[in-house]
């Protein structure tokens, strides 16, 4: 990959915080940690979608503001 | 400026859930805005059970609360000077909005329509409709002039600000995503109207510069964000460019060859070929942020910078980093890697991380109800069913302030701009035998009532305007004015 037009001024920032979920993109290599988390996090989408239905989108309906 | 007032205006999405079923019922298809003469006064009489000083339709924080066109509950947050201010005040509306919508929701339940009344921070529904979030922006009326410099800015600025959007499926197409919210329902460069007819910036000829004096900058382009970073990165970026443009920095700015087009180009794919006017070569909404950037650096450089500013630099260049390493596949427009974790950063690349994470759980595609589903879960701000809100609580989504500065914001106006001295009027004013209308932004009135015995004065309304005491706050930046404060005082024990 080409060198980024802001390399130079954001070397250092840059190493601060990974991304687990696609960096180690096996579910096999992930932390036990995140592999929760994220586990956590399927469940909880699943249960709002589940809740809320596919009405909802027919339901959500509003008036145009400003 | 180096030191600019700046403010953010979100009107928010009410929708009613009738007790143990589905979301339908009285409420729903438009009915919701025949009711809104019923809910008004709840969402209002909230204010004062869940314990918000106010004064009309503003509070003693100094922001303002109040029904918008179309049956929109709106916040605008008060006059803000440090970007810091300007997301926790953000922010406490959300909380404010919620907290009355609670209260209006129980209230309606008292009355027969049990259910929950829940409300969304997003700007748009399926059937194309649209309500704005809002930004403000003090500047000198030399910038004021010279704005046009600003629009390549503006255009492009949603790759770092757009809160993301699944659109309907239209005569046989598949949705697709789109970066912003807003871009299908702007339609010109400069409009006097937000409504119908909309534009990247609005001049409302009701806005009336007095000569020589700073103006309100109105931009209507933007989204309504969840995202505390997007949030802060938007205005400040925003904010900093202003100051290139008022010093004289932006002479040689790129000009689009049509903004419009390119605004909703950009929106539907972040390396959209765009035309700048003088160029034969295409180029993407990154090279113009690159642009803008490398303008702000050079010119803070030579000039100085404020704190927030360096930190803003520093973080947009973070930013449009990340977005350069971003990879979506052109083939299912979900993401392939997003090496700088934007996803904890920016609204819309974490709602198109989301719709990922569902599209391949559950074998789905575009043309999937929960794809569209997601989109408007996310701006959900009930805590317990927001997918926003608990990518916040799992720290998957970044936080640019604690908690308590949100808390704060809540009842405290900020203390370097004239809102503190609203904030003041009216909380001093609590439980006085005083009546305060805070008539606009910049005036306050104080007027006594009728005796503490519960007499009317015979001659009331001279009564009134004999005894009455109008503050005027025409200096955005007079946040403490010792003489005016005695008067106040003065006032209050005299009359309250």
């Amino acid at each position: 990959m080409a060198e980024s037009r802001f390399a130079p001024k954001t070397k250092k920032k840059r190493e601060s915080k990974k991304d687990e979920s696609f960096e180690v993109p096996a579910s096999s290599q992930m932390s036990p940690d995140m592999k929760r988390k994220l586990e956590d996090l399927d469940d909880f989408i699943e249960g709002v979608l589940e809740k809320a239905g596919e009405e909802f989108l027919d339901e959500f309906r509003q008036v145009e503001g400003e | 400026m180096k030191t600019r007032i700046f403010g953010t205006e979100c009107e928010y999405a009410l929708m009613h859930y009738p007790e143990g079923t589905r979301p339908c019922g009285p409420f729903s298809h438009g009915l919701l805005l025949d009711r809104m003469k019923e809910l008004t006064p709840l969402l209002v009489s909230s204010l004062a059970s869940k314990g918000y000083t106010y004064a009309g339709e503003f509070l003693g924080n100094g922001g303002r609360f109040y029904i918008d066109r179309g049956g929109h509950p709106e916040y605008a947050t008060p006059e803000c000077s440090t970007l810091k201010d300007l997301v926790a005040h953000e922010k406490a509306g959300e909380r404010i909005v919620l907290d009355l919508t609670t209260g209006a929701g129980a209230l309606l339940a008292d009355s027969g329509h049990a259910g929950t009344l829940r409300v969304f921070k997003n700007n748009t529904d399926s059937f194309g409709t649209t309500y704005g979030g809002h930004e403000n922006y003090l500047v000198t009326p030399s910038a004021m002039q010279d704005i046009r410099a600003l629009i390549p800015f503006l255009v492009t600025r949603q790759v770092i600000a757009g809160s993301g959007k699944v659109t309907a499926p239209h005569d046989g197409n598949s949705p697709v995503y789109q970066i912003t919210q807003r871009a299908d329902f702007v339609d010109r460069v400069f409009s006097d109207r937000t409504s119908e007819v909309r534009g990247i910036i609005n001049l409302r000829k009701r806005e009336i510069p007095r000569e020589g004096q700073n103006r309100r900058l109105h931009i209507i382009v933007g989204d309504s964000n969840m995202s505390q970073y997007a949030i802060w990165l938007k205005i400040g970026t925003t904010s900093l460019i202003l100051r290139l443009l008022e010093e004289g920095a932006l002479g040689d700015a790129p000009e689009l060859s049509s903004p419009v087009r390119a605004l909703k180009g950009i929106s539907r794919g972040l390396n959209c070929p765009i035309g700048l006017k003088g160029h034969t070569r295409k180029s993407t909404a990154l090279d113009v942020q690159s642009l803008y950037w490398d303008r702000a650096r050079r010119f803070c450089a030579n000039n100085g910078a404020t704190p927030d500013e360096k930190e803003i630099l520093q973080q947009w260049a973070i930013t449009l980093e990340g977005l350069e390493e971003l990879r979506i596949s052109p083939q299912t427009g979900l993401l392939e890697a997003d090496p700088g974790n934007l996803k904890s950063k920016l609204d819309w690349v974490l709602k198109l991380w989301l719709i990922d994470r569902v599209h391949k759980a559950k074998g789905i595609g575009w043309d999937d109800y929960r794809s569209r589903l997601i989109d408007v879960l996310y701006h959900d701000l009930d805590p317990e069913a927001g997918l926003f809100n608990r990518c916040l609580q799992m720290q998957i989504a970044d936080k640019v302030l604690d908690d308590e500065a949100i808390e704060r914001a809540l009842h405290e106006p900020p203390g370097d701009t004239r809102a503190r001295i609203r904030g003041m009027i009216i909380q001093s004013s609590a439980g006085k035998n005083v009546e305060v209308v805070v008539e606009n932004w910049e005036m306050v009135r104080i007027a006594a009532n009728a005796d503490k015995n519960g007499f009317e004065h015979p001659f009331r309304r001279l009564h009134r305007m004999s005894n009455r005491l109008d503050v005027r706050l025409l200096d955005p930046f007079l946040a403490r004015d010792e003489s005016l404060t005695a008067e106040v005082d003065g006032f209050l024990a005299a009359w309250g």
